[in-house]
């Protein structure tokens, strides 16, 4: 379970920053702090990293301290077809879904750094991925993993964006998030129903 | 006549959203009267940068970002009318 958990979070964790509702907000964010002075831009990236950790390891967190005391194969294989075909749905369909922003929650949060701003908000189109990791932590009830999942979810979620801040963006790079961003909603799916196949299967 | 820019991602269902309610808030007003055209971040990130668009989709009137998110169709509509009155019409 803790190999499954990690792992889990640190691939969708990365899966999330290519999805299309995240991509071009981050690289945004990347291209702009690229310009700014070396510590501007290291409080920046120290600032979108921490608070993002913080906020996935909370949640992660509390969801191992809830627990889930079971989830049958062809429950967890349901669940993950579901989400699947949501993202494929999603190419088609607006789903009037909102950015979850965790900033709101404190006081004069609008007036917080973007860096922070973004950091402490979930996108839409990463929801189900979190929703994925929260409920294999809560079946895991165990809280030190679940920490290490946050980490390892907002880590991979914001590894792109630290790289490119750091190495700048090319003409090339930008047409790569580019494909990679239309092509990601199917990416996700094609992984999410592998797994639902895969429990349906082995029955774990 | 008035330019409006939309800044988006591709796949981004928000970002078409933003765009169908754009030009049915520009047909309404005259197709003679508004230009719009559809911006890909991804492909423009410098421009995007320059004109201070932080998140998708953000809107851009007449080269200067106005919406940073996306606004309801009374109020782009509202901001359009203002700009037509202004003597963009002329």
């Amino acid at each position: 379970m803790s190999t499954l958990l990690l792992v889990t979070a640190a691939g969708l964790g990365l899966l999330a920053f290519f999805e299309p509702c995240t991509i071009a907000t981050h690289t945004l964010f990347a291209a702009r702090s690229s310009h700014d002075v070396a510590r501007q831009r290291r409080a920046a990236l120290a600032q979108l990293v921490l608070s993002r950790s913080a906020l996935l390891a909370g949640l992660f967190g509390a969801a191992a301290a809830i627990g889930l005391d079971g989830l049958s194969a062809p429950q967890a294989a349901l669940m993950l077809g579901i989400i699947g075909a949501v993202y494929l749905v999603t190419r088609r369909v607006y789903l009037p879904v909102p950015h979850l922003e965790f900033f709101r929650l404190i006081p004069g949060g609008r007036r917080l750094p973007q860096a922070l701003r973004l950091g402490l908000t979930l996108p839409a189109c990463t929801l189900p991925l979190v929703a994925v990791v929260g409920v294999i932590a809560a079946l895991s009830q165990r809280i030190d993993l679940a920490l290490g999942a946050g980490l390892a979810f907002a880590g991979m979620f914001s590894l792109p964006t630290v790289w490119d801040s750091l190495h700048g963006l090319n003409a090339a790079h930008l047409a790569f998030l580019g494909k990679a961003a239309g092509a990601s909603p199917y990416v996700t799916a094609l992984l999410l129903w592998g797994g639902a196949f895969l429990i349906w299967q082995t029955g774990i | 006549m008035i330019k409006i820019e939309v800044f988006s991602s591709p796949g981004c269902g928000k970002c078409g959203q933003a765009r169908t309610m754009l030009k049915a808030v520009a047909e309404e007003l005259g197709a003679d009267k508004v230009q719009w055209r559809d911006v890909n971040i991804l492909e423009e990130m410098d421009y995007a940068v320059d004109l201070g668009v932080m998140v998708s989709p953000s809107i851009a009137i007449d080269g200067k970002l106005v919406f940073a998110s996306l606004p309801s169709a009374g109020k782009l509509r509202a901001e359009l009318e203002k700009r037509l009155q202004q003597g963009h019409a002329a």
